[in-house]
């Protein structure tokens, strides 16, 4: 069904290093990582940061329910931005029949806006509720982190290495946690942060 | 699907929903089945190019699709999307698949399907997907304001 490059094979090679034992590394394209689900969504590994409410949708006119307490002016910059885009995403999604999964959304603000030097991501909302946030350099990488709720994320990384090709290529599901070590195996920090 | 593959040379369109427009672009999310959906609906230009009409204002003519005016068309080159995708999965194909004529709504000859994607909601989904996406050259509107 798949063939792969001698790059991505190095990427695989690098990333089975890079990722704990208990976790498998599909030899198929693109490199599916299959977290098992016993070390999914632990919540004991996010920060302790207190939402309101219980409900699994967010009206289109509900506000961001993340305000860190010590927000910097740089963080309400994005929080606001991303309030902004959230409303449209609500606004159209609401035409087309669905709504936002208030979990996704949970997920995504922690992620986007805990740490203050996250680059800002473009935003889509997906027909089945989740949010995807997307960051892009324009040479080629990229990362698409889809929020599924429960603190776990759906990750897609387009890597292209100085001088090398093709691009290489990963995909998988991971803790909000566990993404960090993904992404330092594929060296995205300069994609992610400012 | 009742036709063949469409000629790699000739180029198709999407509709895009806004939601999944990000900062101008379409997401590879537009590029991925739903649960249910064998293929991907595609416009097929040249079919209706053939035929002396703005090919664009057909497929608006003939969507079955509430085209809304914050989506766009993606255009896509068949011959792009299947070289892209093929070094990676090679059970892609780009099929004319034209609809009769059926509840109130006009045959549409230029209805194709992108079929042999990766299942719904699987992780091999949405990387195709995003390389899909990065098939696109241009986007257009999906409504036209009335002249």
């Amino acid at each position: 069904m798949s063939s792969i490059g001698q790059a991505q094979l190095a990427d695989k090679a690098l990333l089975a290093q890079a990722v704990p034992s208990h976790v498998a590394v599909s030899a198929a394209w693109p490199f599916c990582v299959d977290v098992p689900n016993t070390i999914i969504g632990t919540t004991d590994t996010l920060s302790p940061v207190r939402f309101e409410g219980s409900d699994t949708r967010v009206p289109p006119s509900s506000s961001s329910r993340l305000r860190l307490p010590n927000e910097t002016v740089r963080q309400r910059r994005k929080r606001e931005a991303y309030e902004e885009r959230i409303e449209f995403l609500q606004e159209e999604a609401r035409h087309d029949g669905y709504a936002l999964n208030s979990a996704s959304r949970r997920d995504f603000e922690q992620f986007a806006l805990e740490a203050e030097d996250i680059r800002r991501a473009g935003l889509a909302l997906l027909d089945n509720d989740n949010l995807r946030a997307i960051w892009r350099d324009g040479q080629g990488t990229r990362l698409g982190l889809q929020f599924l709720g429960g603190g776990r994320a759906q990750y897609v990384l387009f890597k292209r290495r100085t001088g090398e090709q093709p691009v290489s290529r990963v995909a998988g599901r991971d803790s909000l946690k566990g993404l960090e070590r993904q992404l330092a195996a594929f060296d995205m920090g300069s994609l992610l942060y400012e | 699907m009742s036709g063949g593959p469409l000629p790699e040379e000739d180029r198709i369109v999407r509709y895009l929903s806004a939601t999944l427009i990000v900062d101008g672009v379409a997401d590879g999310a537009s590029f991925r089945l739903r649960r249910g959906e064998a293929g991907l609906s595609v416009n097929w230009l040249e079919v209706l190019a053939s035929k002396g009409a703005d090919p664009l204002n057909e497929v608006r003519r003939l969507s079955r699709l509430q085209l809304r005016r914050s989506g766009r068309f993606a255009e896509l080159g068949v011959g792009d999307v299947l070289r892209t995708v093929a070094g990676e999965l090679d059970t892609l194909r780009i099929v004319h698949d034209p609809l009769e004529a059926a509840d109130g709504c006009a045959a549409d000859p230029s209805h194709s399907q992108i079929a042999g994607l990766p299942p719904a909601d699987t992780d091999e989904a949405m990387p195709v997907g995003d390389m899909i996406a990065e098939c696109v050259t241009a986007t257009h509107p999906a409504a036209v304001e009335p002249g």
